[in-house]
């Protein structure tokens, strides 16, 4: 008799112990899972609203262009909090080389990788004759956090 | 405890945690949710007040310029641009600190680019606006 009891016993607790292992289980698995996909989804979401928040900080305007044979040196002014970096230019809707630099044009001689806030900054591109501000054109940026800028330019 | 209340006690566990983190990754969108949405009310009130900067400026010498704030906020002067033969010239302001309050004006003296009356003269301000004399 006593051994039975002892039988019920052994049978409850491994009865438990499947039952604990199962529940465990599927829910380490369903967090594992949809915890992950959840986390994926959400770091995205987190990463656009970044991009948008950065994109929102970049604020240039145009000031002036000045042109010789060769070049055409566009001076741009960043009036915002973030630092700009223009990843591609268009001169009327031609792109130009990436092979920009970023020279202050009140300090002489400084020269940057991207436009700093409150940096009035001088950026050259080579062009061929005619100058294209014998009739005006385009000048369109696009920037690192996917800022578009245009500008007619004559 | 009985074993069927043991079991509800880790699945009500295990059900906590996960909600935790559901709820963790939530608050975080919603925190750059809001950073955003700042970010965007600040661009737009730096826009609102770009667009009420108003200055004129005149030549009243050979070297000196007087910039007048016809708004009704305050505007700093981050640079003079001298559109010269040679191109553009960038000059700081160089006598006096570069800021106009509401209807001020100032006198500013450039020197070092000749006659200023036979170039175009334009401020740029803080704010990103270029004015121009004229």
């Amino acid at each position: 008799m006593s051994l039975f009891k002892e039988q019920r016993g052994v049978a409850e607790i491994i009865g438990f112990l499947i039952v604990t292992t199962a529940l465990f289980g599927a829910v380490t698995y369903v967090l594992a899972v949809k915890g992950q996909q959840a986390e994926q989804q959400a770091q995205g979401l987190i990463d656009v609203m970044r991009e948008a928040e950065m994109r929102q900080g970049e604020l240039i305007s145009y000031v002036y262009t000045t042109d010789d044979e060769n070049y055409l040196k566009v001076y741009l002014y960043n009036y915002g909090a973030e630092n700009v970096e223009l990843s591609r230019v268009f001169i009327q809707g031609k792109e130009a080389e990436n092979n920009w630099s970023y020279k202050d044009a009140v300090e002489n001689g400084a020269t940057y990788n991207s436009i700093p806030p409150s940096k009035l900054v001088e950026i050259t591109f080579p062009i061929t004759s005619p100058s294209p501000l014998e009739n005006g054109f385009y000048l369109t940026i696009l920037t690192k956090h996917r800022g578009v800028y245009c500008w007619w330019i004559s | 405890m009985r074993n069927d209340e043991r079991g509800f006690a880790i699945v009500a566990a295990a059900l906590l945690v996960a909600v935790s983190i559901f709820f963790g990754i939530a608050a975080a969108v919603v925190v750059e949710h809001s950073h955003m949405v700042e970010g965007a009310a600040h661009a737009q009130q730096m826009q609102s007040i770009r667009s009420r900067e108003e200055l004129s400026l005149w030549i009243v010498s050979e070297n000196t310029v007087e910039v007048v704030n016809k708004g009704a906020l305050p505007s700093v002067i981050v640079a003079f641009l001298i559109n010269t033969e040679n191109g553009l010239v960038v000059k700081p302001a160089e006598n006096v600190i570069p800021y106009l309050g509401a209807f001020e004006n100032k006198t500013f003296t450039i020197t070092g680019e000749g006659d200023l009356r036979e170039f175009d003269v334009g401020v740029l301000t803080q704010l990103g606006n270029v004015f121009w004399r004229g």
